[in-house]
């Protein structure tokens, strides 16, 4: 069986000086994929959280290589995170964690 | 995407304040021009901004109209001062004479007017069609039929034009971000970069031409020297 090969996204939510609860963000990214794919799309996408990043103020969440579009077009539809109005940027895209996690920081 | 001019194709900012915040915003999402619905004087105080964050301004005139007259008459009054017209049809009847006159640039379909297309229309089409991010952000009936229109575009290889629709910078995107959104509704991916870049480029290019009287004519261009 091939190994499965992810792609991780760094995501930052705008305006900057909204104070969110990420886990909120996260749920709300997972809701608008589900409406957008449904749920075996969502299978195929295989979301997750992978950490929450507290000095650059965003997520790390990780999918499917394969789907990395569609995840990045159910992250852009997201309008409202816990009755706030925001939008979600994807700051960068990375086929491996240390090279998103140096990409963030450069 | 490297090395792609992409263009926001409808922004709807209420005054200056918001229009200077969307500028800024949209220069760092990657736009390279902006397409403002505005009237004219926010449009000439934007100019100093626009040139700040390095973005070319083009003005746009948006048509609602539902008789096949509201489009001929508005379009004949409004052709010589925007640099793009854009119809947004509320009837069928409408729809089939914005989508075949040639000083219309792009048809939008919103959900607050006509929001099906069906296979005549399709076939008289010479203009192209404009879906909007904001319809797809906040109206979820409108994202299932926008999926629909997208497929039958594809299908029929039109052109299509996908813009922000944005009235506050929240509600932008990046142009990967869009193009991820069109793809996702069934379109290939580089047909989806064009719709916010090589397809509204072209019409802007074109309108310039025209309106600076360097093009005659589709097609017949003045030879300078």
């Amino acid at each position: 069986m091939l190994r499965a090969r992810y792609r991780y996204v760094f995501v930052r939510p705008f305006p900057r000086d909204v104070k969110l609860d990420k886990l909120e963000v996260w749920k709300a990214v997972q809701s608008s994929l589900q409406h957008l794919v449904g749920v075996l799309g969502y299978a195929d996408v295989n979301p997750h959280l992978v950490r929450v990043q507290k000095d650059s103020d965003g997520l790390i969440m990780r999918c499917n290589s394969k789907h990395i579009r569609t995840f990045v077009a159910a992250i852009a539809l997201v309008n409202n995170v816990g009755g706030e109005r925001v939008s979600l940027d994807v700051k960068k895209v990375s086929g491996t964690l240390r090279g998103l996690t140096k990409k963030i920081k450069c | 995407m490297g090395g792609r001019t992409f263009v926001d194709f409808w922004i709807r900012p209420p005054d200056v304040a918001v229009a200077k915040e969307m500028c800024k915003r949209a220069s760092e999402l990657g736009y390279s021009a902006l397409v403002i619905e505005a009237p004219k004087p926010i449009l000439d105080e934007l100019k100093g901004s626009v040139k700040e964050h390095g973005l070319e301004l083009y003005s746009k005139a948006v048509i609602s109209a539902k008789t096949r007259s509201d489009v001929l008459k508005m379009v004949t009054k409004l052709r010589h001062s925007y640099d793009v017209i854009t119809v947004h049809c509320l009837t069928r009847d409408a729809a089939l004479v914005a989508l075949r006159d040639g000083r219309v640039d792009t048809v939008a379909f919103r959900p607050n007017g006509l929001m099906t297309i069906d296979k005549h229309m399709l076939s008289v089409t010479r203009n192209s069609i404009e879906l909007t991010l904001v319809d797809a952000i906040s109206d979820k009936v409108a994202l299932q039929k926008m999926r629909g229109i997208v497929q039958l575009i594809d299908a029929k290889g039109l052109s299509l034009v996908f813009s922000s629709g944005a009235s506050n910078p929240i509600e932008q995107r990046g142009p990967f971000e869009a193009s991820c959104v069109i793809n996702a509704f069934g379109l290939n991916f580089e047909r989806s970069l064009d719709a916010l870049s090589t397809v509204p480029l072209n019409i802007l290019l074109r309108n310039r031409a025209k309106l600076s009287g360097k093009m005659v004519q589709e097609g017949v261009w003045l030879v300078e020297g």
